[in-house]
């Protein structure tokens, strides 16, 4: 009969008889006695101490109610006794000593951030950082709860993602790491002397070196300048990993400051962008989708590269798989949402319709009609208006302008004047092209010979911008002059019958002055056109200098030539995309 | 002279490359060392090796980490440190010079 006890071998319920635990305990004194010679006997004996331990639960898997005298001497013997050391080992310990200067250097254990699920009230981030600190975990709880009432939620944001980046301290060697190694007097003090030990240990080595080298062998030494040429050269690449990733750590911080600022610039924005918003989305989806994808897109990235920057600066190696994939999955949601709206968005741009009306007007007198810009609604506004697409759109506190007008200078069929305003606008379906296009407002005023255009149109309140545009035909008779204001031929996009645009371009913006064209038969318009035309003696001496002059002005017009939007169906609303990610 | 000592002797001398063999095929666990060298029929004194891994430790040659077990408390895995691979490195030329070296002696009289 015998008594079995249990015991904690290395953190192993063990159950083992009476007279057994006697042998293992004499066993173990033995070899903790044989250790204590050797530097990290402590660790040496409890490895042994573990190893036994898992022996022993192993044969109580296979069925063993308990450990006996058998089986403690079954490891003994694969184990071996502190003689049996002694014969296999003990001059190779005694040469390790003595040749190893870094035996007595033992790195300490790196402190790290984790969460403490023991002392936790919401997920263990607070008490994880008060571990990690040494301080009281309820100062961060208030800290945290102070951010998240006056901070407009930024506490909760940051506890978030703290939650997300720091893992929770499960095992005991994590709850260790948390912990780390106090900070006091002491462990400063036995740092120093890890450090005074290890460089008196490098200048004995050099010491013995040189002994070495005074018995004539050179060739050890010779060894150990090679080696030490190749430790500086590690040591150089490690210095250019540590350039590399503080640079790319840096990079990252910058980063996460412009998607801040982006995102802070949106916020203030986000009131002058709520009238384009309203503007230039149609379909509720549109707007529901907005703000999720502006959000998703902007916001996931900053949560990453917070998280990133936190584990990098904590030394956590450990990913969170899973909040991977969700980030992943949120900003590839955004990303759909923004391509719905983009899909949705342009589908409102599909279909174009165009309402031509011919404005009557009087004849001008002296057979010269004089095109002038009425001052007025676009200057008018002032203070919160905000401008979009390279100024072509205004928006006022109820109305929408837009300056897109062009004009066209046409030969006339009949011997008088006739302008034809068309009203053009897109939209996702026909009739609603056709309805937009409708409500352009847009008056001309005419005054005897001057025909007023207004500087823009206005769209009624509530109505989306769909490319709406005006195109003021100007029919000229043949013989007829037409008089061009420089202020007209700046503010218009004009295109011109029988003339391309580089004349054009040339025209206003060299020339100051009014421009006065004649109409020919031909259908060239200046009467100044480079071939003489028997009709010179018409016009003014003014219009000389707005003449085409020769291949030499054409190249240099031509390398200042601006960007027009060329006609067509598809290029407006290309332009007006472009334009605006310009603004 | 004691047959025994001079075996042990020549095992002794392996020892440490064939530790930092097996340790060099991927982070082990000394039990797993142990089976290893059990399976390729080298006997070892099991209380010779936690010494050994120890100060191969300490030599900065080797290092570990704890690694959570699901059966009891938490497992020192060692893996190699590029010191150790250099060390490695030194002792596998040498063992090959060995080798070769004893193969050639003791099949001098029978030359391939």
């Amino acid at each position: 009969m015998k008594k079995i006890i249990n015991i904690n071998l290395s953190g192993r319920l063990i159950p083992i008889e009476d007279s057994a635990y006697e042998i293992l305990n004499q066993y173990l004194g033995s070899l903790k006695k044989y250790f204590s010679k050797e530097e990290g006997g402590d660790e040496i004996v409890s490895d042994i101490e573990s190893r036994i331990a898992e022996v022993f639960q192993d044969k109580l898997k296979k069925g063993a109610h308990c450990i006996t005298d058998e089986d403690v001497i079954a490891v003994k013997t694969s184990m071996g006794t502190p003689e049996q050391f002694d014969d296999a080992a003990g001059e190779n310990s005694q040469q390790q000593k003595e040749d190893d200067p870094y035996a007595g250097y033992i790195p300490r254990p790196r402190k790290r951030l984790y969460r403490d699920p023991d002392n936790k009230v919401l997920s263990g981030v607070c008490s994880g950082l008060g571990a990690y600190f040494n301080i009281d975990p309820v100062i961060f709880r208030i800290i945290f709860a102070l951010l998240a009432i006056g901070g407009f939620g930024t506490g909760i944001l940051v506890y978030f993602i703290l939650w997300i980046a720091t893992p929770s301290a499960d095992t005991a060697a994590e709850k260790l790491e948390m912990r780390g190694e106090k900070v006091d007097l002491n462990t400063i003090k036995s740092t120093i002397q890890d450090e005074l030990n290890h460089m008196k240990g490098q200048m004995k080595n050099v010491g013995d070196d040189i002994r070495n080298f005074s018995q004539g062998r050179g060739k050890q030494v010779g060894n150990d300048i090679e080696r030490f040429f190749v430790n500086l050269a590690s040591g150089l690449g490690k210095v250019l990993v540590a350039v590399t990733k503080g640079f790319f750590y840096f990079f990252a911080v910058v980063m996460l400051i412009c998607l801040i600022v982006a995102g802070i610039a949106i916020a203030a924005t986000s009131a002058a962008l709520f009238p384009i918003k309203d503007l230039l989305l149609g379909a509720p989806v549109q707007s529901m989708l907005l703000w999720p994808a502006v959000g998703l897109l902007i916001g996931i990235p900053i949560v990453a590269l917070v998280i990133f920057i936190i584990r990098k600066l904590t030394g956590v190696k450990e990913t969170n798989r899973y909040a991977g994939y969700t980030l992943t999955f949120l900003w590839l949601v955004g990303l759909a949402f923004a391509a719905i709206i983009a899909t949705s968005f342009v589908k409102d741009f599909r279909r174009p319709s165009t309402e031509t009306e011919a404005v009557a007007i009087q004849q001008p007198s002296k057979g010269k009609l004089i095109l002038k810009r009425t001052p007025g609604i676009l200057s008018e506004i002032n203070g919160d208006d905000i401008s979009f697409f390279d100024d072509h759109l205004l928006i006022a506190d109820d109305t929408v302008l837009i300056n897109y007008i062009r004009i066209r200078i046409e030969k006339s069929t009949t011997d008088s004047f006739s302008v034809d305003v068309s009203r053009f606008s897109r939209g996702r379906t026909v009739q609603q092209a056709k309805m937009l296009a409708h409500d352009i407002a847009f008056q001309l005023n005419q005054e005897d010979s001057i025909l007023y255009l207004p500087e823009g149109f206005s769209l009624p309140p509530h109505s989306k911008y769909r490319g709406q545009r005006v195109t003021v035909t100007i029919k000229v008779p043949v013989g007829k002059n037409i008089e061009i204001d420089h202020e007209v031929r700046r503010n218009y996009d004009f295109s011109w019958y029988g003339r391309d645009e580089d004349d054009w371009d040339n025209w206003y913006n060299d020339q100051p002055g009014p421009l006065n064209l004649k109409m020919t038969p031909e259908g060239t318009n200046d009467v100044n056109e480079k071939k003489p035309a028997p009709e010179k003696p018409a016009t003014d001496s003014s219009t000389e200098g707005y003449r085409y002059k020769g291949p030499a002005a054409e190249n240099a017009v031509k390398a200042v030539k601006k960007s027009q939007p060329i006609e067509g169906d598809v290029s407006f609303l290309a332009y007006s995309l472009i334009n605006m990610f310009h603004s | 002279m004691n047959i025994d000592n001079t075996q042990s002797q020549m095992r002794k001398g392996v020892l440490e490359f064939c530790i930092l063999s097996v340790i060099k095929q991927g982070e082990a666990y000394p039990s797993d060392i142990i089976e290893k060298m059990k399976e390729a029929k080298l006997d070892i004194l099991e209380g010779t090796l936690y010494p050994l891994l120890t100060r191969l430790k300490n030599a900065e040659l080797l290092t570990y980490r704890w690694v959570e077990s699901s059966s009891g408390p938490p497992r020192k895995y060692f893996s190699m440190t590029e010191k150790g691979e250099t060390f490695y490195k030194e002792l596998e030329s040498t063992w090959n010079e060995l080798a070769n070296a004893v193969h050639q002696l003791t099949q001098n009289s029978t030359p391939l």
